[in-house]
């Protein structure tokens, strides 16, 4: 890339600092994830800067896991340095990005249409956050079979497992989502005014600023959560104070615990929860320790096309440990065809676990 | 104390950072300009952009899968009298030479970088990129707004990247 100048160079190496670090950021809006797409197709030259950034940071972290930093001298030295040190060491290029302060305005001119792509999505991130605070509800869905997240205007984000629906409503006291159906991750971000309230069946969860899983079950809602506190309430949420304050009376729950509501249970059960389990969908897996079969196989069936049965009581009690693809029920009807005494048969458009009763020893694969 | 810190998701993303560390570790073998320039060819050849929902992790990946792509060819190439399987494994598993040498004076460069940077800069990094805390969390400690976060650590990474030289 000899016939590129110098400034070039580092003008877009600055652009790629700045990307990286935005993608980092828990604003991201998916508008700015297709602003990123669009200038990292304009140029190769800015993916090779991209990657760069990309490994530098990579070596950063490793220099920095290996000097033992104490953080707390860290923060003693840097909250005693003077607030307007801002920059590092005078060079050439910082005196030229200190005259122009948005990060669009710092492109050239041969940037022009990827700049007023980028104008025109903010602009539309704004409609959208209005449309939002006026308390338009907005549906989020998935299929059978497929998982989506998505970023809310506030910075939060809500992952889908598959089969699932949430309806999003925000307004100016708080931002409350419905679980209609399935399971859905949350991530909240703190806000001091409103807060974030989750309805889920006859169950209503607050939150703060934490992650939490909600799954609506046919008798029950399960709550976990991740990261921080949440409070639960069996039943209605008392109204919205214009602070983000949890009433006292809630039942909270905290990092690593799970409530089960509704359903034949008299009041809910604070346990505490495999959180590894619990959110192990978003990673696309299927985590079990020690679960009955039954139960492995209600979570396969959320996912893939084909229902599978089990025909034995004591099969359906058998304990399973593993951790399986939820896309990936050959692999898991494989593991289930090599236990003992166990065969598996596809038959009618449902796959069917049974087990000898002549106690024969040994794998039987049946296909139609 | 930082693995409470984290988000779920940079906890998954660290969970997933294997394939990424390998194409972080075998790129100085690989050109970058040419590796960038395969990868561009791939984006580009995308239909629909939209439908990606992380193009940073489809970046890393691309350019993941293009590094394993080079380093089989480059075995296949440099093995043909090697027979053994297990010596095979051995040797890909032993760290190239050279590029040993390069981590470490790129290293040395970083940790001298890192020094000059201001203790609000310096403090940012560790909290960002060793401890995975988010620029909220660095921005309460730091008592700053998160946009002084961004701030701060672009201006981190332009320094240590000036400071890189050839090793950028």
């Amino acid at each position: 890339m000899s016939s590129l100048n110098q400034s070039s160079r580092s003008i877009v190496a600055q652009q790629a600092t700045e990307w990286f670090v935005e993608n980092r950021s828990n604003a991201a809006t998916k508008e700015s994830r297709v602003a990123f797409m669009e200038w990292l197709r304009s140029s190769p030259l800015h993916v090779e800067e991209y990657l760069k950034v990309a490994g530098l940071a990579h070596d950063l972290r490793a220099v920095t896991e290996d000097s033992q930093f104490n953080l707390d001298q860290l923060l003693a030295a840097a909250l005693a340095q003077p607030v307007d040190n801002v920059s590092v060491l005078p060079t050439r290029t910082n005196i030229f990005q200190n005259k122009i302060t948005t990060r669009f305005g710092r492109r050239p001119l041969w940037f022009g249409a990827a700049a007023s792509i980028a104008l025109l999505l903010t602009t539309t991130v704004w409609l959208v956050r209005d449309g939002e605070r006026f308390g338009l509800p907005q549906d989020f869905e998935t299929g059978h079979g497929e998982q989506r997240s998505w970023r809310l205007p506030d910075g939060s984000a809500v992952n889908l497992n598959s089969d699932s629906e949430v309806t999003v409503r925000y307004d100016a006291q708080e931002r409350v989502v419905n679980v209609k159906r399935g399971q859905a991750l949350f991530q909240v971000a703190h806000e001091e005014r409103r807060r974030f309230r989750v309805i889920a069946g006859d169950a209503q969860v607050i939150a703060v600023g934490t992650q939490f899983d909600v799954f609506l079950q046919e008798d029950a809602t399960v709550v976990t959560v991740v990261d921080g506190k949440v409070a639960v309430f069996d039943g209605v949420a008392p109204p919205a104070t214009t602070l983000a304050v949890i009433p006292a009376d809630a039942l909270r729950i905290g990092a690593g615990e799970q409530v089960r509501l509704g359903g034949d249970l008299k009041s809910p059960e604070v346990l505490m929860a495999n959180v590894r389990e619990t959110v192990a969908w978003v990673q696309r897996q299927i985590v079990f320790e020690q679960r009955p079969l039954h139960e492995v196989t209600e979570e396969f069936n959320r996912y893939g096309p084909i229902p599978i049965e089990i025909n034995s009581d004591e099969l359906r009690s058998l304990p399973i440990t593993g951790v399986f693809n939820a896309y990936d029920t050959e692999s898991f009807l494989a593991f289930l065809g090599r236990l003992e005494g166990v065969s598996v048969s596809s038959t009618n458009g449902k796959i069917e676990v049974t087990r000898h009763v002549d106690g024969q020893v040994g794998v039987q694969i049946r296909s139609e | 104390m930082s693995e409470s810190k984290k988000t779920l998701l940079e906890r998954l993303f660290a969970e997933h950072r294997g394939g990424l560390q390998v194409f972080f570790q075998r790129r100085v073998k690989v050109d970058a300009q040419d590796l960038a320039q395969e990868v561009y060819v791939r984006i580009l050849r995308l239909n629909d952009t939209q439908a990606i929902r992380n193009p940073e992790l489809y970046l890393y990946t691309v350019a993941n899968n293009l590094v394993k792509e080079h380093s089989v060819v480059e075995r296949r190439l440099n093995t043909d009298d090697v027979d053994d399987f297990a010596i095979q494994e051995q040797l890909a598993e032993l760290p190239h030479f050279e590029s040993d040498i390069d981590t470490g004076e790129r290293k040395k460069r970083l940790r001298l970088a890192l020094a000059e940077l201001s203790p609000k800069c310096r403090a940012a990094v560790v909290m960002q990129y060793r401890d995975g805390m988010s620029y909220d969390e660095i921005g309460q400690r730091l008592a700053i707004s998160s946009n002084m976060v961004k701030k701060y650590l672009t201006q981190a990474l332009e320094h240590c990247r000036r400071r890189m030289g050839r090793f950028k």
